[in-house]
């Protein structure tokens, strides 16, 4: 059994939907294949291959019904920094209005550059990108080491949450501060756990993903150490494609 | 009807009043967390079972996240019971009298 389902152009360009085509649809791909291009051979903690983690950043965005160009950015968000592509080649490659949304968000992530007042001060559509990356690092966030769970979760709870309110992204800061309270719960093993259902949790329409992220979650913290906990979440997430299936039928039919 | 949700069913029916959650199912059951929640989601969205979050004030005073607590409706129990007793018929089966009602004596399954 493949452990984690990771998100992949397809996942993307389905969340997207149908009113991505021609020329946006175009430039959607192009930054997908400039991402996958400078990210070859990366690799993230969870030993998935480092461009899932923008594709995953690219599909939040399109969920949250947001336009080709800020999903563009969310696959590009990255290769500025963590990669030797050179800025005149992506302004060359997808313009300036999305190399600018990558150059303010790496400006964002940058504790040493960034204004104090960054989280009012920034421009939302790149506070958007932020909130996303924030989300599935979260997401994710049983791979890192335990202290730096809980800098990235006090972070995400003094700071981050509440830029998701102002811009009224409600479901983002719901997610953002459950899986920041379950990364600081201090039970063993519930971080992780909660990583592996939440990737899989993707497969599921959005609408009802949260109240189940959260059941599951409730009963994370009930279960009795970190091996249970583990067992627990492998096979809900064996279940998650049936899942996925059941809870389609009902957000097409009535 | 498959046998994993007349599983989940008559887990639901041996107390029709009792509010049980996810976890408490599964044990029931027999089964595992991947192959439970898919049934209950199916058996709510027909009507069958209802459920709601646990009232704040035990699980805030616990420091953890709520839980989901499931019940089995009226009209899922009815439903149920008959379906179940349909099951035994097609397997040629005596149908138990538990599945005759609400009323009916004896015990759960």
């Amino acid at each position: 059994m493949s452990p984690r389902p990771t998100a992949n152009l397809q996942s993307l360009l389905d969340a997207a939907g149908d009113a991505l085509t021609g020329e946006r649809l175009r430039l959607v791909q192009r930054a997908y294949l400039i991402a996958a291009y400078w990210h070859r051979g990366q690799l993230r903690r969870s030993g998935d291959p480092y461009v899932s983690h923008p594709v995953a950043v690219a599909v939040i965005l399109a969920e949250l019904g947001m336009d080709h160009e800020l999903i563009c950015a969310g696959l590009l968000h990255d290769v500025l920094e963590d990669t030797a592509c050179p800025v005149e080649e992506l302004v060359a490659e997808v313009g300036e209005a999305i190399t600018d949304l990558v150059r303010g968000f790496a400006a964002l992530d940058d504790p040493g550059r960034r204004p104090a007042d960054w989280a009012t001060s920034t421009d939302e559509r790149v506070l958007t990108l932020k909130l996303a990356d924030r989300l599935h690092n979260l997401r994710t966030i049983g791979f890192l080491p335990e202290a730096k769970q809980h800098q990235k979760s006090r972070e995400t709870l003094d700071v981050v949450a509440p830029v998701a309110r102002r811009l009224r992204l409600t479901q983002v800061e719901e997610e953002l501060r459950r899986l920041s309270r379950a990364a600081l719960s201090g039970r063993r093993g519930v971080p992780a756990s909660f990583g592996v259902i939440s990737a899989g949790a993707i497969m599921l329409p959005p609408v009802a993903r949260g109240r189940w992220l959260e059941e599951w979650l409730g009963e994370l913290h009930v279960l009795p150490g970190a091996r249970a906990r583990l067992r627990f979440a492998l096979r809900v997430l064996a279940g998650m494609p049936r899942m996925a299936v059941t809870l389609r039928r009902r957000s097409a039919g009535r | 009807m498959t046998m994993p949700t007349q599983a989940v069913l008559r887990a639901l029916l041996s107390a029709p009043e009792r509010e049980r959650y996810g976890l408490e199912l599964c044990g029931l059951a027999d089964m595992p967390s991947g192959t439970l929640y898919p049934i209950l989601a199916r058996l709510e969205q027909m009507g069958w079972v209802e459920s709601r979050w646990e009232d704040p004030e035990t699980h805030v005073a616990e420091g953890r996240p709520r839980r989901r607590y499931y019940r089995i409706t009226t009209d899922g129990a009815q439903q149920a019971r008959e379906a179940i007793a349909r099951a035994y018929r097609s397997r040629r089966q005596r149908v138990p009298g538990w599945l005759a009602g609400p009323g009916a004596v004896g015990g759960g399954p």
